[in-house]
């Protein structure tokens, strides 16, 4: 019994090795591949083609993985994304976003897929992983619409702020790197009857001094019980 | 050919059998330990491919950290390990340098490198220490504060920089160690993900004969050092962390967050009372104490292992200061089980 426990857990590591080491040398022949300068250099045109020589053949894990990878540049990650969107279409890629068992890193890989489509009506898919329980995915949902960058995925983040599994403090990182000024977007959180995300809102908007004149600013310190009852996760976030 | 009495005979095939029965026994808690290591080991390296460093990096929202160093009689390696430090690519932090009344020239070799002069800090007399004599700050980094206190110990010295701490996430750190970069930018960003339930957190780091002038930024970890004992125990701390710590963190049962690169939130640390001066090893007792409250009380929490490579510290240069020190870490380790040896076997404290 114990000699049969003790092969099958060889077995399992060993095997578990040799597969990692095969995918490890497979992406690291791509990614060299990628990032080879004579494919780097060549105008954007030009370069897509390259790139698709280059993915073509490749399993949709391996392809994923490169999109999903911030080691790389985002001009590459790009090109990956749009080689998913041609060969395996938009519908398996909201697929694999919207999976809700198993293959958790194949949806992560998707949702950042689908960080760079603009116009493909991506919004109500980011907008309910963003709420989603696990914070790897609702992460790679805020990324996502951080690189989507346009009105609509602001609003999805800025409701965010009131609470999700992703932390307000990486939520406000990417509202406050935003590619468009949102300021209108946060004036009516100051109102918000929970302290932290006022907080949030009057910090974020110190970048917009248009609003934060006209803001109603008073109502951040003097709402609900605030004083007299902080709330721990507020102080959590902001110290 | 000689015969052997039948209490020799009785007495070797004991003594093969026992051999036999513990190396299996070691084999098998190995092997085991590997294959729940793996699950794990790859769903934290997927997370790392996929995190948005720059993104942190550049981020006005980080989560500050108080790095605090516990140094005594480390003229040395302080400054390097300071300089390290102090070039984290973290976009905010404080570094609080507390010399636990350091005989030779620690505190020179710091003011001559970081132009201190006295001043004043803000503290909580949270935990009682040794009292501080003189509290400096450089002229050149304004994050730096160096305490220069009675001898008290390393926990007393921990808890002294606990005080002085003016942001929610501690970082305790050895002052022998060179440390890599993003060290601080890589543990916060996924201890950061989930800061309600990850209360504590470590991280690899490696042996180097010189580790002032090693790069502690090679991600493949530090080379060769052509020498026995410093490869060997470099060795010896990748398995323990690579196949024991990254096991106990899929298991929810890590053992030790290391004293050499260890994040804690500081709410927890002053829950618990600070670390205690009464425990040779201040980091496996403190790790203890966090699992038996939390586990006592029925809270959530997470204490977890990373797998980057974070760092670079001296080792023994001796067999004898190795097996010194070995002996030190399995006395220290069976003290503390024996303290906590009330969680054994008890369903409340789980895989603990």
């Amino acid at each position: 019994m114990t000699l049969g426990v003790w092969l099958a857990a060889s077995l399992f590591v060993v095997v578990s090795r040799l597969l990692y080491d095969h995918r490890r040398r497979q992406l690291n022949d791509i990614a060299r591949k990628l990032t080879d300068p004579s494919v780097e250099n060549l105008p954007p045109l030009d370069r897509s083609p390259a790139i698709r020589r280059i993915l073509s053949r490749r399993t949709r894990r391996e392809v994923y993985r490169l999109v999903a990878s911030e080691q790389f540049p985002v001009w590459l990650t790009e090109a990956c994304a749009i080689y998913c969107l041609e060969y395996f279409g938009v519908e398996e890629i909201r697929r694999d976003a919207s999976a809700r068992h198993g293959r958790k890193w194949r949806r992560v890989a998707a949702l950042m897929a689908l960080g760079h489509f603009r116009g493909l009506e991506v919004h109500p898919l980011l907008d309910a992983a963003i709420r989603d329980e696990d914070p790897d995915v609702a992460t790679a949902a805020a990324q996502a619409l951080f690189r989507v960058g346009d009105r609509a995925a602001a609003v999805i983040l800025v409701s965010t702020l009131r609470g999700a599994s992703v932390p307000a403090s990486r939520i406000a990182t990417y509202l406050d790197q935003f590619p468009i000024p949102i300021g209108d977007l946060l004036v009516p959180l100051l109102r918000d009857p929970q302290p932290r995300t006022r907080y949030w809102a009057a910090s974020l908007l110190g970048r917009y001094t248009e609003h934060m004149r006209t803001a109603p600013i008073r109502t951040i310190g003097l709402h609900a019980s605030v004083e007299r009852n902080p709330d721990r996760s507020f102080v959590g976030q902001t110290s | 050919m000689i015969e052997p009495t039948p209490a020799l005979a009785m007495f070797l095939r004991v003594a093969l059998i026992t051999t036999f029965a513990y190396a299996g026994t070691l084999a098998l808690y190995v092997v085991s330990m590997l294959a729940v290591a793996i699950p794990e080991s790859r769903f934290r390296r997927r997370q790392d491919d996929v995190e948005d460093y720059e993104a942190v990096r550049g981020s006005r929202y980080t989560i500050p950290v108080s790095v605090i160093v516990a140094a005594f009689n480390e003229e040395g390696m302080i400054v390097p390990a300071i300089g390290s430090l102090l070039g984290q690519a973290y976009p905010e932090m404080e570094l609080i340098v507390v010399d636990d009344g350091s005989t030779d020239g620690t505190l020179a070799a710091i003011d001559a490198a970081y132009d201190l002069e006295p001043g004043e800090a803000f503290s909580r007399e949270n935990i009682a220490t040794k009292p501080v004599r003189t509290v400096y700050r450089s002229r050149t980094d304004p994050r730096l504060t160096v305490l220069v206190k009675a001898n008290g110990g390393k926990a007393d010295s921990l808890n002294c920089g606990v005080n002085f701490a003016r942001y929610r996430y501690l970082c305790t750190v050895d002052a022998d160690t060179i440390f890599a970069s993003d060290a601080l930018l890589k543990a916060m960003t996924l201890v950061g993900k989930d800061p309600e339930r990850i209360v504590a957190a470590s991280s690899l780091f490696g042996i180097s004969l010189t580790p002032e002038f090693a790069d502690a930024d090679a991600r493949e970890g530090p080379r060769l050092n052509n020498h026995l004992l410093a490869d060997f125990q470099h060795l010896d701390l990748m398995r323990s962390f690579v196949v024991y710590r990254t096991a106990w963190t899929g298991l929810s049962c890590m053992l030790c967050v290391s004293g050499a690169f260890g994040l804690w939130r500081r709410d927890v640390i002053l829950e618990a009372g600070g670390f205690s001066p009464a425990f040779s090893c201040e980091d496996i007792e403190m790790t203890f104490r966090i699992h038996e409250r939390f586990r006592r009380e029925g809270r959530p929490y997470r204490i977890i292992s990373l797998p980057n490579m974070v760092a670079q510290t001296e080792g023994p240069r001796s067999a004898r200061s190795l097996i010194s020190q070995r002996a030190r870490w399995q006395r220290v380790t069976l003290e503390t089980i024996w303290h906590y040896r009330s969680m054994l076997g008890r369903a409340r404290y789980g895989s603990v």
